[in-house]
């Protein structure tokens, strides 16, 4: 396992100049560039929160900084977790003809997408103060340590799909239908206290939520989140990221007999 | 630092298994488990990509490997880069590889040619600095200043290709691995792109290459190996190794072409034996065949061995190809051919009239006998086959007749694939003392 990690590292500036190369060309040919991938998600979600908003009434105080924060750290996971799939099978010319690590392509895909969230939630953070929605405090400093977490999350689940989805070819189609179902399981255009107990109990099943979770209330209740979301999203982490480079090592050599 | 670099093959196999592509779906992985059964057990074909092999590279040397398609040639290849590990055995190699495998597979077409130049580097291995030192030579070499950063998906073909080779060939492994030859874009790119490569075959400490172009292997291997099957068959010197592959070949070729024509025999009686009234098409086709070889009739063919018996031709004797025929209507004009080719059917020598400045206008119909006296048979012991090729063309159609091959043996010359007569002399400068004469 530390020789895996050791070999990903010294091929460590494959990722740097995937994220750098995607990242430019694909704000190249835009006038508003950048500016449209904070954009368009956005906009995309303010419809169907202020939708949900008044379709179910429900009383929030502070609605836009918690549908904005919601959003964006769940659009990250679910991004990273729909193009998982298809890691091992777009690099397939890779594989089989050059020798780089097969995490490598798993870091390039969180890299680049990590990238780009972080570039929206500082613009999102600029854009929040200007408008004075948010308030700076202490709390703010625990972000870097949920979006540390979720980060290593999302490597262990990309691994896993990426690996189960040479061996299954249906997990393509799976996918992004049962991601679909997640983003209304998961309290994201709404609270979670609006709803029964029962349904409540349910979506406390799903992980994404304690994800969102432990980003979300720094910033908008400005206090540390649950220490018991916490440590289950650290549970989650550490046994996602384990499994997965444990299993990437066992099919390593097999891969590429099934691309 | 090593500087003993190598290669060794300990009792290694790679199998692939063919039962895996059996369970795709995860349906079906479902159903499996449901019947307790293991998805792994479902046919278990297995193939010997490579089958206990034992090999030794040592440093400095330069091995070649030769064999059929699905021999197992690549394989090995992918094995000593690192892109697959034995299923059986070991593979112990020692120094830094580098695969020369297939070119321009690795672009990002989206990407610009700079940004794949950086990319591509990264994947062989090399962190920013190295490439940013390379970065300069390499958009020179590829003559592409203007288009260096423009999306590679814009480029020629010959653009990426010039791309795609210089970026391959700055790697300077200690072990070079290669499959076939680079290519490279038009003539005098292709010029400096073989200078390149020299370069790189000359740093690298080992070199082990696959092709099927014997002449390369000649000029760049000292030792061979032969696969058939996954197994090796010969290892040795470049020459035999390479006879006793045009062997198996030509054995190959024989039993493929006897089966042919028993095919077509049979095939030919059903016919028969379906139509026995009226001609069929294919019965036609033959008859109008038949009609246009009686035209031009080969009656003899033969070799004259000026001095001695024909079973044995050395390299210096002088031979007398012969071919008589007759021709049955009058050409406006006539080509004869000599083609002799080793037992693969490559050809070695051509001769043509008309190469030796001699007109044949206005054939008239007759019976004719031609003999080529050639002043010596320079070639390696071998096999060889001749046959005359006689065309005659009339009202622009031409008329093609091919003689039997006919084999024929050389002897003598067991190193030199073509035998040009030459001496040497070898003298040591200081003391003015002749070596060898």
């Amino acid at each position: 396992m530390v020789e895996e990690l050791k070999e990903t590292f010294r091929f460590r500036y494959v990722v740097y100049n995937f994220v750098y190369s995607s990242l430019k060309q694909r704000y190249r040919r835009s006038v508003l560039g950048f500016m449209w991938s904070v954009l368009a998600p956005l906009m995309q979600n303010l419809i169907i929160g202020v939708v949900f908003y008044y379709l179910m009434k429900f009383n929030m105080p502070n609605y836009i900084v918690y549908l904005f924060a919601g959003t964006l750290i769940y659009n990250i996971m679910s991004n990273v977790i729909i193009q998982s799939p298809t890691i091992m099978i777009n690099n397939e010319g890779f594989i089989k003809k050059i020798y780089v690590p097969k995490l490598v392509y798993v870091l390039n895909l969180v890299s680049l997408e990590v990238v780009n969230f972080i570039l929206i939630l500082l613009s999102l953070l600029i854009l929040g103060v200007a408008f004075g929605k948010l308030s700076f405090s202490l709390s703010y400093l625990f972000l870097p340590v949920s979006i540390l977490i979720t980060i290593f999350f999302l490597i262990g689940t990309a691994i896993i799909i990426s690996v189960l989805s040479v061996y299954f070819r249906d997990m393509i189609h799976i996918v992004p239908v049962v991601m679909q179902a997640m983003f209304f399981l998961t309290p994201v255009l709404y609270p979670i206290s609006n709803l029964p107990l029962k349904i409540q109990k349910l979506i406390k099943l799903n992980p994404l939520y304690y994800f969102v979770d432990i980003f979300r209330t720094p910033v908008l209740d400005n206090h540390l989140p649950s220490f018991l979301h916490v440590m289950i999203c650290i549970t989650i982490t550490v046994l996602m990221f384990f499994s997965g480079i444990l299993l990437l090592e066992k099919y390593n050599n097999k891969i590429v007999f099934k691309l | 630092m090593i500087n003993n670099y190598s290669v060794e093959f300990k009792h290694a196999s790679l199998i692939y298994d063919l039962y895996y592509d059996k369970t795709n779906t995860l349906k079906e992985y479902m159903v499996n488990l449901v019947h307790r059964r293991k998805y792994v057990d479902v046919g278990k074909d297995k193939l010997y990509a490579l089958k206990d092999i034992n090999l030794k590279i040592n440093h400095g040397e330069r091995l070649g490997i030769i064999g059929l398609n699905g021999s197992g040639k690549s394989t090995m290849l992918k094995l000593i880069a690192g892109l697959l590990k034995p299923s059986q055995g070991d593979l112990e190699v020692a120094g830094n590889v580098q695969p020369l495998i297939e070119i321009g597979a690795g672009f990002n077409l989206e990407f610009s040619g700079r940004e794949n130049i950086y990319l591509n580097g990264a994947m062989l291995g090399f962190n920013k600095k190295q490439i940013k030192e390379k970065e300069k030579e390499i958009i020179e070499f590829t003559e592409l200043e203007k288009f260096i950063d423009v999306p590679v998906k814009y480029y020629s073909s010959g653009m990426s290709l010039r791309l795609a080779f210089t970026i391959a060939t700055i790697i300077r492994p200690e072990i070079l691995v290669m499959d076939e030859m680079l290519s490279a874009g038009d003539l005098e790119f292709m010029q400096k792109a073989k200078e390149r490569m020299d370069q790189i075959l000359t740093t690298a400490k080992i070199l082990i290459i696959v092709s099927h172009d014997m002449g390369l292997i000649r000029s760049l291997a000292r030792r061979v190996i032969v696969l058939q099957k996954g197994e090796i068959l010969f290892d040795g010197d470049t020459e035999d190794a390479i006879e006793f592959y045009s062997n198996m070949v030509s054995d190959k070729i024989e039993k493929k072409e006897e089966l042919k024509k028993q095919e077509e025999q049979k095939e030919l009686e059903q016919q028969k034996a379906l139509t026995k009234g009226g001609e069929s098409k294919r019965q036609e086709e033959l008859h109008r065949q038949e009609e246009l070889s009686r035209r031009i009739v080969v009656k003899k063919v033969w070799i004259k061995n000026s001095n001695k018996d024909i079973e044995v031709i050395m390299p210096e004797d002088a031979l007398i190809f012969n071919v008589e025929f007759e021709t049955n209507i009058d050409f406006a004009q006539f080509y004869i051919n000599l083609v002799i080719t080793d037992k693969t059917g490559v050809m070695v020598a051509h001769f043509r009239n008309d190469y030796s400045e001699i007109e044949l206008k206005d054939f008239k119909k007759d019976s004719y006998s031609i003999k080529i006296h050639v002043l010596s048979v320079p070639f390696k012991s071998s096999k060889y086959k001749y046959y005359f090729r006689l065309v005659g063309i009339k009202d622009n159609e031409e008329i093609i007749s091919d003689t039997k091959p006919i084999e024929f043996n050389i002897l003598g010359n067991k190193k030199q694939h073509i035998l040009i007569k030459h001496e040497w002399e070898i003298v040591k400068n200081n003391k003015d003392t002749v070596i060898s004469k």
